[in-house]
């Protein structure tokens, strides 16, 4: 009989009330016993790795959990001893011990703070069942989230559409409006207020017709008093966009004092410039 | 606690293992917060779909789908041809509705039928259209259409017009619930 696997038995017999519950199998044959739990033990200080019996025996596991105390792991050689001589002239004090103090000393060495944390007898797979558990509702919640945040991008998408579409209406409306409201005294001032809503070809014929346009104005005495209708978006894309909008105006010159009323199918087209929606083009329709 | 979780972190190939050292009472409590956590992710997400993007989605398929009924209606509410006029005039009674179908139905009576007896074909091209404003059910266009008339006595005409058209949802089918000529 070996006296470090006596010390062990001891002392393991001292500090887990649950030895003496071990199966026969682990009792009968602690060097088996060691050696199975040496292929499943993950942990570098597993030397005889008893954790094959815990594992494999659902009777054994008890004696796992309840062998978290410091008296079992501080007798981890001894009992490696015990298993490895294979002498087993006492082999069930042996067995238990070896089960009983290499587990113990598997939970204190990872975690110390384990002391106290039992789990109750039949809960074997408790924690993987926990933390299948876990996992599933993970996964879900990212897939929930993941989700959110798909509608949310589209939502937001969808809102911004919504203002695209008010900015191109709201530029291609005052465009419109100062084109068709004009005569030859204001025609400078508002081809300026214009020209700030446009960019180019457009903005590039404003400013190299102005002049001649404003000298036409003032010498037929043109004036022509005009306003924008229904309006309404045509097509909007990724930087450009296209506004019909029906225009009535009032026209007078030197020839006609009393005024004309012409009716325009005016369209107008938009570009995307630096975040802001710029006339790039008005055309009317014959 | 924290060194049980610390511990789980640090010898991930023992992870279940460790997870049997957690006390149930943790273990119980996560899975109650994650659950929790799940169902108000769940609501949230719902509620967004149900409040903002689901009426969005509809006001989306409603702009396209009430501009293509509106420039099919125009076309079929203002083309006649003196062989096909009957099918024409009921075609157009079947695509208007409300208090508008009244007044249609009188302009058939009064106006469209008599001329086109007399050998008058128009027909309504929609060139250009856009949209004004939109609801779900109820969205009204700014159409640019041509207008041909042929008659035998005299040349073709070709009249450029501006009408706005409101068209309405009514079970799977959009009708024009008003025709203005600008």
């Amino acid at each position: 009989m070996n006296r470090n696997s006596t010390t062990a038995t001891d002392e393991v017999d001292t500090g887990l009330e649950r030895v003496e519950d071990s199966p026969p199998a682990a009792e009968t044959d602690g060097a088996d016993s060691g050696a199975e739990g040496r292929g499943e033990t993950a942990g570098p200080d597993r030397e005889a790795g008893a954790d094959g019996v815990a594992g494999d025996d659902p009777a054994a596991e008890p004696v796992v959990r309840d062998a978290s105390t410091d008296v079992a792991a501080t007798d981890v050689s001894a009992a490696d001893v015990s298993a490895t001589d294979g002498t087993a002239t006492d082999g069930d004090a042996a067995a238990d011990s070896d089960a009983g103090a290499d587990d113990g000393a598997a939970v204190d060495v990872a975690d110390p703070a384990a002391d106290g944390v039992l789990a109750a007898p039949g809960q074997r797979g408790a924690g993987g069942r926990w933390l299948g558990t876990v996992a599933v509702l993970v996964v879900l919640l990212a897939g929930v989230l993941t989700a959110g945040g798909v509608l949310i991008t589209q939502a937001r998408a969808s809102a911004e559409l919504r203002a695209d579409r008010e900015a191109v209406l709201a530029v291609a409306t005052d465009v419109v409006a100062g084109m068709v409201s004009i005569n030859g005294a204001a025609a400078a001032g508002n081809l300026g207020r214009i020209s700030d809503q446009t960019t180019d070809p457009l903005r590039g014929q404003l400013s190299g017709f102005s002049k001649v346009f404003e000298t036409l104005l003032q010498e037929g005495q043109v004036e022509s008093v005009g306003s924008v209708g229904d309006s309404g978006v045509e097509s909007l894309g990724a930087g450009s966009a296209t506004v019909l909008l029906s225009v009535n105006a009032s026209v007078t010159n030197s020839e006609v004092p009393d005024g004309v009323q012409r009716s325009f199918r005016m369209v107008v087209s938009l570009s995307e410039v630096d975040g802001r929606w710029l006339a790039s083009a008005v055309d009317v329709l014959a | 606690v924290r060194g049980r979780w610390k511990a789980l972190v640090v010898a991930p190939g023992t992870v279940r293992t460790r997870c049997d050292e957690l006390s149930p009472r943790l273990r119980r409590g996560v899975v109650l917060a994650l659950a929790a956590l799940l169902g108000a992710a769940a609501v949230g997400v719902g509620l967004i779909y149900v409040l903002v993007l689901r009426p969005q989605s509809e006001l989306e398929q409603a702009r396209t789908a009430g501009l293509e009924a509106a420039t099919t209606r125009a076309h079929e509410l203002l083309s006649y041809a003196p062989d096909s006029l009957d099918a024409d005039l009921a075609r157009a009674r079947d695509g208007v509705s409300g208090d508008f179908a009244a007044q249609f139905a009188a302009l058939q009576t009064q106006v469209v039928e008599p001329a086109v007896r007399a050998g008058l074909t128009t027909e309504a091209t929609v060139v250009r259209g856009s949209v004004v404003s939109a609801e779900p059910d109820r969205v009204v266009t700014l159409l640019f259409l041509d207008q041909r008339s042929i008659r035998a006595d005299v040349p073709q005409q070709v009249t450029p017009s501006r009408i706005e058209v409101t068209v309405v949802r009514a079970a799977d089918q959009w009708l024009v619930a008003d025709l203005r000529n600008l």
